[in-house]
Formats: structure tokens, C-alpha cells, sequence
């Protein structure tokens, strides 16, 4: 035999089964051909085939798990393995669009990429661990399990938006630098108003300054009746 | 509500009353002041709700944050994270641990020297080259006949199909154990069967795998009837014969 068919005249289960044979050579110090996988990701990724997608769940789910496992986040993250792995892999297909997939040129690149989405959701799970600590909130088991059990990427997606929305009109509510700093400092970090200070001595000479920009921003802001309504649809 | 206690104390008194940043004489008042304990009250309410509001709400999700070191990014993207990452200590942290994550040992992405030795493998797609017929004892041309004679059924239909230098011949025949089941027999010719698998899928399962013998003979037992891949592999060659009726 010669000639080599074009791998798009592949089924998916012939490709399912090159990669998996791929996979195991590599790991067995063999000699490798990527470009079965690399094609497998191709129909799922950028022609949306729901049956490639299935395939490289299979292929690379024990590969996500060792991420997941090793991940510094995962072991203070009170959350099973599978969850970030089905997490990570919902990830990969709703943020790697047909337009981004042009932007990946090989097997490599793409499992980085399923890194990366591996890395994001563990982080996305200590960020709303971090949101309750630093909010003084108690983290009890149900309130976890209740932001574990938030739904997909979709609806995560559109609670950073109205954050990031909210965050923009009170942002043009700010009048100037110090109280942009304040409220930055204070609510967007969690600083405490003396640590402003001492970051930022030339727009406040003592820490009473500090206060009394914020009490200023915070009377303002309650009256606003655009905050208010955005307020009232989101908390 | 107004405070009626001397000396009067104001908002800025109590936010700082509210982080223990107040001298003594404002905690004295407070803690002797119903109307500025429930007006420290609402003020902490609002700070509260304004923090669960904004934190981190000026952070870019998780996910945007770590496309901005792979250059996944547009130039106006990548410039407004990078100003914001230099004010922000959560998302610098969250960037170094990103680094270290993706740096970390890993076989697919940093391979070993040995690991990165690519080949070739030569797929090819077998095309059908006679549709099914009702041919009982096509296996019975010689010199091939000794290796299926033992195995042979009736038989429900034969296919050929072409792939390079390749003839495989595939005969479908009724499973004599078990009703609704079916046997796949196969032959490969032009080429030296010894090394070479023969592998069957179903709806992007692997189904069964045996075997090719010397002859080129291969046989599948109880399969049930559907459509099925047949894959022919002796690496770095293989050859898929799609969407077969069994």
C-alpha cells in the first residue's frame, strides 16, 4: 500500500480507533502519527460533531483527570475529580469556536489549550470559594454545593457579565482618581482602607480621607436608581 | 433616625467604627448609641452588598486570563489585561500558578526525546468493488480454501472490496448458535497476513478485534446485526472498510 486516503474520508470511529492506537504507541516509546487525534478535535471542535466530540472525551479523559489531580488548586477544592474534568471538557467546546480553531495548529497546541480550560475551571471553583471567604460568609457545605451544582458554562458565563456590567456603571459613576482607587481597593480587592492608604499616599494623606471618599461613593451609589434596578435583578 | 448623643459622630466615624479603625471615644459612643449601632448596621449592609457586587468583578474570567500569555488574544484585549493584571494581586497570582501548571512535567506536551519521533501511517479507505451477492463457497478458490473450510457457514451475502494492492472479500453468514446473530468471515489477499489485526466497530465503540492468519483469513462470532467498520491493520498500514451491513 501507497496511497494514503485523506483523512477526511475517515469516519469517526476509524479515527477514534487510529488515535487510540497513536496514543498507546507514544506512551509505549513508539513511533507516532498525531494527525488521527488532530483530526478527531477538527470534527468536533470546528465541525461540531457531537459523535468526535464523545470520541476525545474517551481518548482524553484519563489525561484531564491527571491534570485535574495534580492541579495545586485540587486538593483544597472539596470537589470530586469528574466534575472539573466534565467541567473542563464543557469548557473547550463552548470557548473554542470555529473562528478561534484556526489559531491551533497541531495536537499540541490543543491539549494545551484543554490544559489551559483544565487550569480555568479549577480556578473558576477557588473563585467563588475566595468570593465567600473574603465576603466573610461562612463557606458551609450547602452553600459549595450550591455554586458546584451552578449550572453550566453558559450561565456562568452571563453572571460574569452582569458582574462585569455592573462593575462598568459604577465605574462611570467614580468622579475622579481617588474615589476610582477607593472603590477599586475597597470592594473590586478587598483592601482594607489603610492598606489604601499606604499604597496610595499622594492621593490621601491619612487613612480618614480614605473613609470619607468612600463614605461619599457609597451614598451616591445607594441613590442611583440605575444601580438600584441592576441591584434588584441581581442579588 | 438621627443621633442625639454628644458629641455627634457622622458616616465616616462609623465606616470606620465598622473596621476598628475608630478611636475610643467613637466605640464608646457607638456602643452606647442605638440610633448609630442601626445606622453602623446599614452601612455595613451597603458595604456588604457592594462587595459581593464588585469583587474581583473587574477581573477577566479565568479562562480569558490564561489566553492572554498563550497570545490567544486581540491586541486590545491583551493590552486591557495586561493593565489590569499589574493592579491586581489575585490575577497575578492566578497567572504565576497558571505558569507553573502548564510548565509542570507532561508527557503530551513536553514530550522526552523519544516520544517526539514521528511517523507516517498509511490509511486507506477500501472501496466496494462488488455489491452484496448470494455466493455460497467463494473461500473455496484455491489455495485458499483450506483456511476457512473449517469455519464456513451458510452465506447471507459476499462483498469485495479494493484497497491499493489489497483484495479483501468479506462474507457475512448466518450465526448458527444464536438467532438475530450473524459471523463475519474475511479474507485479505495480496499481502502476508501474519502480523496483521483485524478490528470491528459499532457506533464509535470498538466492537471486537482478532487476528489475521497467515492466509489472510479472519472471523468474527455473534455479531449482532447493524452497521459496523471493519479496520485491517498491519502498521504502518490500514484499511477501513466503512458503513458495513452485518
Amino acid at each position: 500500500m501507497t496511497a494514503t486516503a485523506d483523512l477526511r474520508d475517515l469516519t469517526v470511529a476509524g479515527l477514534s480507533h487510529r488515535c487510540a492506537q497513536e496514543t498507546a504507541a507514544f506512551f509505549q516509546r513508539a513511533s507516532y502519527d498525531p494527525a488521527f487525534c488532530y483530526e478527531l478535535f477538527r470534527r468536533a471542535l470546528l465541525e461540531r460533531n457531537q459523535r468526535a466530540y464523545d470520541c476525545l472525551y474517551s481518548q482524553y479523559q484519563p489525561l484531564v483527570a491527571g491534570w485535574v489531580e495534580r492541579h495545586p488548586g485540587f486538593p483544597s477544592a472539596g470537589e470530586e475529580v469528574q466534575y472539573f474534568v466534565n467541567r473542563a471538557f464543557e469548557k473547550m467546546w463552548h470557548a473554542l469556536t470555529p473562528q478561534k480553531f484556526s489559531h491551533f495548529a497541531d495536537l499540541k497546541a490543543l491539549l494545551s489549550y484543554l490544559k489551559l480550560c483544565t487550569h480555568s475551571v479549577v480556578i473558576d471553583h477557588a473563585r467563588a470559594r475566595q468570593h465567600l471567604l473574603l465576603l466573610d460568609e461562612e463557606p458551609s457545605d450547602a452553600v459549595l454545593l450550591d455554586y458546584a451544582a451552578r449550572g453550566d458554562v453558559a450561565e456562568e458565563t452571563i453572571e460574569q457579565a452582569q458582574q462585569q456590567e455592573f462593575w462598568r456603571l459604577v465605574n462611570q459613576r467614580l468622579v475622579d482618581e481617588k474615589e476610582q482607587t477607593v472603590v477599586f481597593g475597597s470592594f473590586v480587592l478587598a483592601m482594607k482602607p489603610a492598606e489604601l492608604q499606604v499604597r496610595y499616599p499622594h492621593l490621601f494623606s491619612d487613612v480618614r480621607e480614605v473613609y470619607r471618599t468612600k463614605q461619599n461613593v457609597l451614598d451616591r451609589l445607594r441613590r442611583d436608581p440605575e444601580l438600584r434596578t441592576l441591584r434588584a435583578d441581581t442579588v | 433616625m438621627t443621633c442625639t448623643h454628644n458629641p455627634q459622630i457622622d458616616d465616616v466615624d462609623l465606616l470606620m467604627a465598622l473596621d476598628g479603625e475608630a478611636g475610643a471615644e467613637v466605640k464608646m459612643h457607638v456602643s452606647q448609641c442605638p440610633q448609630c449601632q442601626l445606622r453602623a448596621a446599614e452601612l455595613a449592609a451597603v458595604q456588604r452588598l457592594a462587595a459581593r457586587q464588585l469583587l474581583r468583578a473587574a477581573c477577566p474570567p479565568a479562562l480569558e486570563l490564561g489566553e492572554y500569555p498563550m497570545g490567544l488574544l486581540s491586541a486590545h484585549r491583551s493590552a486591557a489585561i495586561r493593565q489590569h493584571v499589574a493592579a491586581c494581586p489575585y490575577c497575578t497570582q492566578e497567572l504565576a500558578q497558571l505558569a507553573s501548571f502548564m510548565d509542570s512535567p507532561d508527557p503530551y506536551l513536553h514530550p522526552a526525546p523519544w516520544q517526539s519521533l514521528q511517523r507516517r501511517m498509511n490509511v486507506l479507505v477500501a472501496r466496494l468493488t462488488s455489491a452484496p451477492q448470494q455466493i455460497a463457497g467463494l473461500f473455496g478458490t484455491p489455495p485458499l480454501a483450506p483456511a476457512l473450510a473449517g469455519l464456513r457457514g451458510e452465506a447471507d451475502a459476499t462483498l469485495s472490496y479494493q484497497a491499493g494492492d489489497l483484495e479483501i472479500v468479506l462474507e457475512v453468514q448466518k450465526n448458527g448458535g444464536r438467532p438475530g446473530h450473524k459471523t463475519l468471515a474475511g479474507l485479505v489477499m495480496g499481502i502476508d497476513g501474519a502480523g496483521m489485526t483485524a478490528h470491528l466497530w459499532r457506533a464509535e465503540e470498538p466492537v471486537a478485534s482478532t487476528g489475521v492468519d497467515t492466509l489472510g483469513n479472519f472471523i468474527f462470532h455473534d455479531l449482532e446485526t447493524g452497521r459496523y467498520e471493519l479496520i485491517l491493520a498491519s502498521e504502518p498500514d490500514e484499511v477501513h472498510i466503512q458503513d458495513l451491513l452485518i
